[in-house]
């Protein structure tokens, strides 16, 4: 994946881009105005792509670096410049650079009384990229895809230990087993798991029942704003303005009667045209009398 | 990654895209893929002014298209 279809079109960071930043174009390659502006700023020419950040004045906002190319380095790099410029740093800026970073995570099983409560505190944790409650056998479980940074995996068990009725520890290996049993005792087993879904009505039970469940999030960010909602907790903080937007759009929808989309965007991203079709057509039909065409694809019942 | 439903960062992306309003994929944005989905400005002196105005710095990015 290239920079221009990879870190430049990734929503988050685009919205970031436009957002939190004066987003400005200079081509390497062309004559006029553009090859002026490489000689101003020392840059060559025929280069790979190059960002650099700065202030009202031309000035570096932080040293040039090149060979920055990925999602994670590019979203550490603004986060950077932005508290350099004594910036404010979003928080959901902050989640899509923890989860581009975390390129080696790793997979947690625990087993608890109810996996609504498991996934909403486990999803809720740092480090914590991805949830999935399921089943192994009869227990309920959830599913954990975590980043693992030192102690995380221990932060894990624990938080399951303290849910209500805790159940079993599956570990994939010896040092998760070590972990395991000094937290959990008998409780942990050393079993790698094959995980059943639960059924779609058990998944993120809390987000599930908002209307931001009909906003397109990325997996960390449905985590997150699950366990907040859980908790009765704000999940704004984890929603870009963009997202948020749209989240209070569907709700005043929503409020009028009750609104279907579709297929929920996070199980059908085979088929985001139609669900953006969707969402289009929601937000033509929520608009007052001749605003707007009216035949959009969503249906209110 | 686990065995958890793993999706790829690009499908993730055309996802949020929705949310966010941004053209996603061929939904009609005609730049050069080597600029992605930003848009845009040309003019530094504007963007100059404009950050000197809001405290925003500026994101420039140096390309070659096509790259």
């Amino acid at each position: 994946m290239g920079f221009g279809s990879g870190p430049l079109s990734h929503p988050l960071l685009v919205e970031a881009i436009e957002e939190r930043f004066i987003p400005l174009l200079v081509f390497n390659n062309r004559d006029g105005t553009d090859a002026r502006l490489l000689q101003r700023f020392g840059e060559p020419a025929w280069n790979n792509p190059v960002v650099r950040f700065l202030d009202g004045r031309g000035g570096d906002v932080i040293p040039r670096r090149d060979s920055v190319w990925t999602g994670d380095a590019l979203a550490a790099r603004m986060l950077a410049a932005l508290r350099a410029a004594g910036r404010e740093v979003p928080r959901w800026l902050e989640l899509a650079t923890e989860e581009l970073a975390a390129t080696r995570p790793r997979r947690a099983v625990l087993a608890m009384h109810c996996f609504w409560e498991g996934e909403g505190v486990l999803g809720a944790l740092d480090g914590v990229i991805a949830t999935r409650a399921g089943f192994v056998g009869a227990e309920e479980v959830v599913e954990v895809v975590y980043d693992p940074a030192p102690a995380r995996y221990e932060a894990l068990v624990e938080a399951a230990q303290r849910l209500e009725r805790p159940g079993s520890v599956y570990c994939a290996d010896d040092e998760q087993l070590a972990v395991a049993r000094r937290i959990a005792g008998d409780r942990a087993v050393r079993r790698d798991v094959e995980v059943r879904t639960a059924p779609d009505a058990d998944r993120k039970r809390a987000l599930r029942a908002s209307p931001l469940w009909w906003v397109p999030m990325t997996p960390l960010q449905q985590s997150r704003v699950n366990g907040a909602l859980a908790r009765g907790e704000d999940p704004t903080p984890w929603l870009s303005p963009r997202q948020a937007a749209l989240g209070r759009r569907l709700a005043e929808a929503a409020r009028e009667a009750p609104v279907e989309l579709g297929r929920p965007p996070a199980e059908s991203l085979a088929d985001l045209a139609a669900y953006a079709a969707h969402v289009r057509a929601l937000e033509v039909r929520s608009a007052p009398p001749g605003s707007g065409p009216r035949d959009g694809g969503a249906s209110r019942r | 990654m686990g065995s958890l439903d793993v999706i790829e960062p690009m499908v993730i992306a055309v996802a949020a895209a929705v949310a966010a309003g941004v053209p996603a994929g061929d939904e009609g944005n005609d730049a050069p893929v080597e600029l992605g989905q930003v848009r845009w400005q040309r003019d530094l002196d504007a963007a100059l002014a404009e950050s000197g105005g809001s405290g925003r710095p500026l994101f420039v990015l140096f390309q070659e298209v096509p790259g």
